[in-house]
């Protein structure tokens, strides 16, 4: 190989390496600053509640009304120990007034409990007055399943369905699933589903979690949380 | 090109050639995790585990892609040669980017339950059925499967054990692992973000490497079809001496398809064939250096009268006789068992210049 052709060769060589390294920067820049935004999420740790736990259609904690919440408070439950839920306990303490320790976390109207400890049974049961459920009808609603503790903010993002196994993970461990609608809903975007018998969303929804989809189920107020008791039979990826 | 083998060989320009690599794929997954997130305007962090995910699967996709582009690029421009060499490293390179991409997957989105990770990848989602929701991870495994299985057997004592036939035809498996991490990606994020800048890319990436095979394909195609007929003796018209580049050859496609590497080189005419013993690779691509055809791919030897590498290497590739009739170079369409010497023409000064 003459001298000129070597020359010619290194620098085509050494061209088309800063091409390469200079490509990848560029693809780098272009594609990470372009991701999606994960939108606004809260947390608040150290908090302490205390109510009356219900294990259906998911574990969820009813509070006494307040002045910010005049209906009281009703917020599902999950372990903070993973991608468990907390059913066990909450069937074991149903209707009965416990004392909670954990973290909360927050997107929009959205929030759920974390619970850090094990449930304990309250030691004064004196039962306060707590608001009757209101029924508010049959609806079709359009939206997403997610399982509640990813897409209201312990993954950013924790929705969608790049996420859709760890979703259905998530929920067939026990954490409560959310339905997310596109607009909101009795001035919610965010409600626990449950099946139609008032139980756990049924495992054939698992296939629905995910896409966007169009459902049919009754709807129900508990408190300041919306609950979705949903049709399987009546639902489709839109 | 080794008589024993080694675990790897390592000279100069693989160090300069990997070193590279690793810059440009640790540029890339430190500025896409540490640095361009600084640019958008999020209300809160994408999260630091999902970060390393996507920026080791996207890399992992930009690797790959410059790949299979580095073949059809070396055919259609042969300064890309160097670029081919060292081909393999680069694969490796990309099976070990890829490796972390399912493990940020596992350790993030099927990790914290009592379900082990790999079990809860296969069936915490089986909507198989459809295809919004469909299970786009299989085809992630599928594309590392196939990356671990080309990287595993990337060395040469590999290639001797299978044959390279079967080692080419296993390492062909590249293009369905393109398609399947495509499919990953189109079917898994590219559903989920609402900036289409990351699809654009991917569309970019799989429409070059689509069209360049195109392009390369059509090309040889073309030389195929033009596949040169024998006169009833078995000989095939080459054309003039002059028409050969000095220390280079110009290929002849025969009548069923083979190929056949015709050399001009120290005032002699040899004929060989086109594909090297070591990878298949074209040897009339090559030149004549220190007297031998030299592989473009590897550099592999071989004497262009003999067939035979020279000692002590034992490889050893199909020789063709060839003829000089009215100033016109022949070769017969009948190949000579590998390692067979055939007599090369000698050129006289005017046969030489194509007179």
């Amino acid at each position: 190989m003459s001298s000129d052709s070597r020359r010619s060769t290194f620098l085509f060589s050494a061209i088309s390496a800063m091409g390469l390294v200079l490509g990848f920067v560029v693809a780098a820049f272009a594609i990470s600053s372009t991701q999606d935004d994960p939108g606004r999420t809260g947390f608040q740790g150290g908090v302490k509640l205390r109510g009356v736990i219900l294990a259906a259609p998911y574990p969820h904690l009813m509070t006494p009304p307040s002045a910010k919440y005049p209906q009281g408070r009703a917020i599902p439950l999950a372990s903070a120990n993973g991608k468990r839920g907390v059913g066990g306990q909450a069937k074991r303490l149903n209707g009965q007034i416990v004392e909670l320790r954990g973290f909360i976390v927050r997107r929009g109207d959205g929030e759920m409990m974390q619970v850090t400890r094990r449930i304990r049974r309250a030691k004064d049961q004196t039962p306060f007055a707590m608001t009757k459920p209101t029924r508010l009808g049959r609806w079709r609603l359009s939206g997403e399943i997610c399982d509640g503790q990813c897409v209201l903010g312990i993954m950013k993002p924790g929705r969608g369905l790049a996420h859709k196994a760890c979703a259905n993970f998530c929920i067939a461990g026990g954490i409560p699933p959310m339905f997310v609608t596109e607009k909101p809903v009795e001035g919610s975007q965010f409600m626990l589903l449950g099946g139609p018998d008032g139980g756990p969303m049924p495992a054939s929804m698992y296939d629905k979690v995910g896409p966007f989809i169009t459902v049919e189920g009754r709807l129900e107020r508990r408190g300041n949380l919306l609950f979705f008791f949903i049709d399987p039979a009546k639902a489709e990826v839109r | 090109m080794s008589v024993r083998y080694e675990p790897v060989l390592w000279w100069r320009a693989k160090w300069v050639y990997d070193a590279v690599l690793i810059l440009a794929a640790g540029l890339y997954v430190y500025l896409y995790i540490r640095v361009a997130p600084a640019y958008s305007e999020f209300t809160r962090p994408v999260d630091i585990q999902i970060l390393r995910m996507r920026a080791t699967g996207t890399c992992a996709f930009l690797m790959l892609t410059a790949i299979l582009c580095i073949g059809p690029l070396a055919r259609l421009d042969a300064r890309f040669l160097p670029l081919l060499y060292n081909r393999r490293h680069f694969g490796v390179l990309t099976f070990a980017m890829a490796l972390a991409h399912a493990w940020f997957v596992l350790d993030w989105y099927f990790n914290y339950s009592s379900t082990p990770k790999l079990i809860g990848l296969f069936t915490a989602n089986t909507s198989y059925g459809q295809v919004l929701g469909f299970p786009f991870e299989i085809f992630g495994v599928f594309a590392l499967a196939v990356l671990f299985i080309l990287a595993a057997t990337s060395h040469d004592f590999w290639l001797s054990f299978l044959t390279p036939p079967v080692w080419k035809a296993l390492h062909m498996l590249i293009y369905p692992a393109y398609a399947s991490v495509v499919a990953h990606i189109a079917f898994g994020y590219l559903q989920d973000v609402e900036n289409g800048a990351f699809a654009i890319v991917v569309v970019g990436c799989a429409a070059t490497v689509l069209t360049l095979h195109l392009i390369t394909g059509l090309r040889e195609g073309a030389k195929d079809a033009q596949g040169a007929a024998a006169d009833e003796s078995g000989w095939v018209e080459v054309g003039a001496p002059g028409d050969i580049p000095e220390n280079r050859a110009k290929i002849v496609t025969l009548a069923g398809g083979e190929r056949v590497a015709v050399f001009r080189y120290d005032g002699k005419v040899s004929a060989v064939t086109n594909v090297c013993a070591h990878q298949n690779g074209p040897l009339g691509e090559g030149k004549i250096v220190a007297g031998c055809v030299t592989c473009p791919w590897h550099g592999h030897q071989f004497d262009p009268a003999t067939g035979r590498a020279p000692a002590p290497f034992t490889d050893k590739i199909a020789t063709y006789r060839v003829r000089l009739l009215g100033g016109i170079v022949f070769v017969h369409e009948q190949a000579n068992a590998p390692g067979t010497a055939a007599e090369p023409i000698i050129l006289t000064t005017s046969a030489a210049e194509g007179a």
